[in-house]
């Protein structure tokens, strides 16, 4: 077991993961988040390289878009298997 | 000695539309002299035939015009900065109820007569006139900046009342363009308010934000939001960019070159994956914060002070309370900015994000 720091909580993972592998763990859809180790967004090009260890501390960033629609369409029952639920920091 | 330079919107066109240079020499009559030479158009409205600084010009060393100094002959130091000002019509300097007006800004040295002279010469543009524009454009009209541009289609709604601070009771219904205009000029009508009342899209987009020298991002959808990131790349302008959800909010600046939003986010979510805050909600006073922080790294870039935003993601956690900052370098692989760029030009956005742009249909 490893002890990270993710959105500024402490957790832990079962051994070192890559970048790649560790949002593939999360029910997000990867293209949707960036991800910083240590202070630094990670490129996605390098997530399959770059190792999550001990200590270190993950900014899960999810992408936001921010205001509202004009006619303020619900569509939030479109929320599916791949959104962060609520009670997730990410 | 390598000092900056700042040029003033009427001369810029004379230096390659840069507001700074860099010029070389030992005095601010040097420096001035290299810069001469190097823009000989802006020789002709410095110096005299004498190659004495032309009598209706100004100029500053760190904020301190140069007769207070030594005059022409002020020795300079690397990373000093020089202000070159001419007498406009309408007014060489500040009048007196500027001067009061802005006294809690002019007596900061970061900011100075120079400094005020420069928010009041600057030109932003505003991408959308709500929770995030509202704060951002009211903090830099209060300020005296010059000229604000106000891109917005919508009107007013009784659900923007809670954050959007532009906009108050009786103007439900109204276009938020023209009850912004009235709000800014309510509080300081020294300001030009620039409306631009459509949905900014790739056919306006290219004609829009080369007349401003930043850009402010209020956008609340993603099909705007690659569109202005895109377009100002392009144009070459500094954008503040921030968005919002809930109790969570993201900001920074880029500068072209520098790293973007596709840096970060290469490719859209498709619509309705990622709630927006009419389905997921906002707290009000979140916007406060993160338009006040825009119009503050507005700010810094206009007065070139301090280290703005650039490289760097702000998040900030509102029920956490905590802020936290991770840096943000140019994707070398990015579509847009990266060493082999695929996209070269403004996209068809809304086929890209597979949304159309808010508003379009009634513009």
């Amino acid at each position: 077991m490893i002890r990270v720091v993710i959105n500024g909580e402490e957790q832990s993972l079962e051994r070192p993961l890559t970048v790649a592998e560790y949002v593939a763990s999360l029910p997000v859809n990867r293209r949707w988040v960036a991800v910083a180790r240590n202070g630094e967004v990670v490129p996605r090009h390098r997530w399959h390289e770059i190792l999550i260890e001990e200590g270190d501390v993950v900014e899960v960033v999810r992408m936001v878009g921010g205001g509202a629609p004009r006619d303020g369409t619900m569509v939030v029952e479109s929320r599916g298997p791949d959104q962060p639920t609520g009670g997730e920091r990410v | 000695m390598a000092v900056n330079v700042y040029i003033p919107t009427p001369f810029r066109k004379l230096a390659g539309n840069q507001a700074y240079v860099q010029a070389e020499g030992q005095t601010v009559q040097e420096v001035l002299e290299h810069l001469a030479r190097r823009y000989p158009g802006l020789a002709t409205m410095v110096f005299d035939q004498d190659r004495r600084i032309q009598a209706h010009i100004n100029v500053y060393l760190n904020s301190q015009e140069i007769h207070s100094l030594q005059g022409p002959d002020t020795p300079v130091r690397d990373g000093d900065e020089v202000a070159v000002i001419p007498a406009l019509a309408g007014g060489q300097v500040l009048t007196p109820e500027q001067v009061m007006r802005y006294s809690r800004h002019i007596i900061m040295p970061q900011v100075g007569p120079v400094g005020q002279r420069k928010l009041m010469a600057a030109r932003v543009l505003v991408v959308g006139a709500g929770g995030l524009g509202g704060p951002a454009a009211l903090y830099l009209a209060l300020a005296g900046v010059g000229t604000i541009g106000i891109v917005d289609f919508d009107v007013v709604d009784l659900s923007n009342l809670q954050r959007q601070v532009l906009h108050q009771n009786d103007d439900v219904g109204k276009p938020k363009t023209q009850s912004a205009k009235e709000t800014l000029l309510a509080y300081n009508p020294d300001v030009n308010v620039v409306l631009h009342e459509a949905p900014l899209t790739s056919d306006n987009a290219m004609d829009i934000i080369p007349q401003y020298d930043i850009v402010i991002n209020g956008a609340d959808n993603f099909t705007t939001r690659y569109l202005v990131n895109d377009a100002c790349y392009f144009a070459r302008k500094p954008l503040v960019d921030a968005a919002i959800l809930m109790f969570d909010a993201q900001l920074t600046v880029f500068v072209p070159g520098q790293g973007c939003y596709r840096c970060l986010f290469p490719s859209p979510p498709p619509p309705g994956a990622v709630p927006n805050c009419a389905e997921a909600g906002v707290l009000g006073a979140l916007t406060g914060v993160i338009g006040s922080l825009q119009a503050i790294e507005a700010m810094k870039l206009i007065l070139g002070i301090g280290e703005p935003m650039v490289g760097r993601l702000l998040l900030y956690d509102a029920l956490s309370g905590e802020f936290r900052v991770v840096k943000v370098r140019r994707d070398p692989k990015c579509p847009l900015c990266g060493d082999d760029p695929t996209i070269t030009e403004l996209i068809d956005y809304e086929g890209f994000c597979g949304a159309p742009f808010p508003g379009r249909d009634e513009a």
